[in-house]
């Protein structure tokens, strides 16, 4: 089943143009508006959504993409922007597209629409642009909520050539169109590509419905799904309970010693090998008096996402202190750049020998 | 969502009836390609629980042959056993419950090799380690390197259940037949660095000569397992029967699906087309730059930093140096995709110009360069 989502700044009834031909290949579509769209254009967007969800303002468009995203329950996603539409190609390779099974991650091709509604810009940096906007609801989708971004690359993804038409340079110039000092080239589109954009970019909205406007999603709910947001001191909670692992090793051996990992803390934990907030389990050496010998052990990617009052049994590898003693091995997770999350003492002793 | 067990083996058929029976009643299918070496009017005790028995063409190692033996397979789910290996109790509970399983692309499951006896495993490397037996049969994450003992490529999300399988060869094997294997794996092309292989090889298969810790012992719950396994051995006279119709695999189709296949000359042919002119850049930067990649050749290229045949995008300046970018995914014959390649600008001023080809790592390149993309740098 797919899911179609939409982030609309501002006109309901153009997104609403865009995506109603969708409605014939998804399972649901769901829109977010900004706070303030007029009922006249929430009305538009609403006569073709499943689901509506205001919100408000955010400091850019990607923070908003995982919270979007985990509002939709489809096996696949597509993602489009307020102005944008499929061509009528995309439209009608969407169904073939959602059969295959040796991809996650498809990149399709945009051509934005300029200096009219007939035509396109062939040239790099518009003419090669794909956006990897349909993809595999699963564990591999992840957004780092940085400026600008969409989707993280996932393998193994393929090449959609049959465009998502932008309107963008034609409605904000100032921000999408090439500037007047350099000589671009254009293309006509062709006729099915220019009637599918004429009626999105002259659609208008009828008169008021009787839509109610569902409440406002805060800022705060949907930045909580922000790869990039800052962790309150709640976050930090976790148990890490050593299951197995040697009593003894030798001189700069490494090992890997089995743990439960328990999150006890009040954010999920994305896991993987460079996910935000990276969150990785780690430990520390201390010898017999108790002072720290390595403070930074090595790091081991947690190998799947943990929700909060989730436990995952994982084998975290540790490499044996240079010299030869008795120590004690501290397990810990760290939060990379930010802190060590000081986790009650999951210690054992370790005896090192010589190698 | 449904289970797939399936096993590649040489091992005698009353045993591995015995090793597949625990999950016969979970699995929704099973399947067991037979060493075509073995005598196949043997394999009636197999023949009676498979719902699929095939005898393939073995070459050198058993690994050659995962991507055949999984292709195979149609559960959603896969478990693949070898011959000599023995579930435990925790694991068929792990599989009981899988068809709720949504979340896990890979189950790791600790292996343990039994020794000295059968109630006792040795609870260090090499012995001991997590093996991904246990993997969505989803073409978009499963495959396999294909060198001697690898398994499959891991892939996120993972999961380590504390659910283990016994490895049973020091209990159903001679000091002898183990040294064997030492002496062939030795030589074999490995997945692994030479000198873990050189120092690993010889006290895996020979914990006897080896120095290790104290074994530690099986939990009860499992032993009755085990010992029903190594019981085979018993009712082996019985097992004789005339088979008739088990399909027989040549190795060119197992070899197919074999990464590390030889690759014939007919397969390097493609077009490579960056899709820009021209590119002002500073001195060392880098940036991307959009390069249509058409795939002429007779071979499916993987993709991906790893998977063999290790096919990548590179580039070369014209005094040599050189970058890489993967393809990102598999680029069957008559497909194209547009790589995005990252170059970085030389750090002398002036024109350059960098060219953009396949390369098969290690083996050759393709040949197939455009003309090169004119870069001024500047600054």
């Amino acid at each position: 089943m797919l899911s179609v989502c939409c982030l609309c700044d501002d006109n309901g009834a153009r997104a609403a143009a865009a995506l109603k031909p969708l409605r014939a290949v998804a399972g649901e579509v769901i829109v977010a508006v900004r706070e303030g769209m007029p009922p006249d254009e929430l009305a538009a967007v609403a006569a073709v959504a499943d689901r509506l969800e205001r919100i408000a303002p955010l400091g850019w468009a990607a923070q908003a993409w995982s919270w979007l995203h985990r509002q939709c329950s489809g096996d696949w996603i597509l993602r489009l922007d307020g102005d944008e539409l499929c061509s009528p190609a995309l439209l009608a390779a969407l169904p073939s597209l959602l059969e295959r099974r040796d991809v996650r991650q498809y990149a399709i091709s945009r051509r934005w629409l300029w200096p009219d509604e007939g035509s396109w810009l062939p040239d790099h940096p518009w003419g090669t642009d794909r956006q990897r906007r349909l993809y595999r609801r699963d564990a591999a989708l992840h957004f780092s909520g940085r400026q600008g971004t969409g989707a993280e690359p996932c393998f193994p993804a393929r090449d959609v050539p049959e465009p998502i038409l932008s309107l963008g340079a034609l409605l904000r110039p100032e921000r999408h169109a090439p500037g007047r000092p350099r000589r671009v080239r254009s293309a006509a589109l062709d006729e099915a590509d220019r009637a599918a954009a004429r009626g999105v970019l002259h659609a208008r909205a009828d008169a008021v419905g009787d839509v109610v406007a569902p409440p406002v999603v805060p800022a705060e709910a949907v930045l909580r799904h922000w790869a990039g947001r800052a962790l309150g001191p709640g976050a930090y909670r976790a148990r890490v309970v050593p299951v197995s692992g040697p009593r003894v090793l030798r001189v700069g051996e490494q090992r890997p010693y089995h743990v439960v990992i328990h999150n006890e803390g009040d954010e999920p934990w994305p896991g993987g090998e460079d996910r935000e907030p990276l969150i990785r389990p780690s430990y520390h050496w201390l010898d017999a008096g108790g002072t720290t010998v390595v403070f930074d052990g090595l790091r081991t990617a947690l190998p799947a996402p943990l929700a909060p009052g989730g436990a995952c049994r994982m084998p975290v590898s540790v490499l044996a202190p240079a010299a030869p003693g008795g120590y004690e091995l501290r397990f810990d997770l760290v939060h990379e750049r930010h802190r060590w999350f000081e986790s009650p003492a999951a210690a054992q002793p370790v005896t090192v020998q010589a190698a | 969502m449904t289970l797939s067990v399936c096993c590649a083996t040489a091992d005698p058929p009353a045993r591995v009836a015995r090793v597949l029976a625990p999950v016969r009643e979970l699995a929704d299918e099973i399947v067991v390609a037979y060493d075509a070496r073995v005598d196949p009017d043997t394999l009636g005790p197999v023949a009676a629980l498979a719902d699929r028995l095939v005898r393939f063409e073995f070459r050198d190692y058993v690994e050659q042959a995962l991507g055949w033996l999984h292709s195979l397979c149609s559960g959603d789910w896969i478990l693949r056993l070898d011959g000599d290996e023995v579930v435990s109790r925790r694991l068929l509970e792990l599989l009981s419950g899988l068809k709720h399983e949504h979340d896990v692309a890979q189950f790791w499951l600790g292996y343990r090799w039994l020794y000295p006896d059968p109630g006792h495993w040795l609870a260090e490397p090499p012995w001991s380690f997590d093996t991904n037996r246990l993997v969505r049969n989803d073409p978009a994450t499963m495959w396999f390197p294909g060198l001697c003992h690898t398994v499959a490529e891991p892939a996120f999300p993972a999961a380590y259940p504390d659910a283990p399988l016994y490895h049973l060869s020091w209990l159903v094997s001679t000091p002898q037949a183990l040294q064997v294997k030492v002496e062939h794996y030795l030589v074999m092309p490995s997945g692994h660095a030479p000198e873990v292989i050189e120092q690993d090889v010889p006290a895996f298969y020979r914990p006897d000569v080896a120095s290790h810790g104290a074994p530690a012992p099986v939990p009860p719950e499992d032993l009755p397992f085990i010992l029903n396994v190594l019981a085979a051995s018993h009712d082996a006279a019985d097992a004789r029967g005339v088979l008739e119709d088990v399909p027989f695999v040549p190795w060119a189709d197992v070899e197919r699906r074999w990464a590390h296949r030889p690759i014939p000359e007919t397969a390097y042919r493609a077009r490579v087309l960056p899709l820009v002119d021209e590119l002002r850049l500073r001195r060392g930067e880098r940036c991307q730059v959009p390069v249509r990649v058409g795939n002429d050749g007779t071979e499916t290229w993987p993709g991906g930093g790893h998977r063999a045949p290790l096919v990548r995008l590179g580039h070369r300046w014209a005094d040599g140096a050189e970058g890489r970018t993967m393809l990102p995914g598999p680029l069957g014959p008559g497909e194209t995709v547009v790589v995005d390649a990252v170059i970085e600008a030389p750090s002398r001023r002036g024109r350059h110009g960098v060219t953009f080809d396949l390369v098969h790592e290690d083996i050759r390149w393709f040949g197939c360069a455009g003309p090169a993309l004119r870069v001024e740098v500047r600054g």
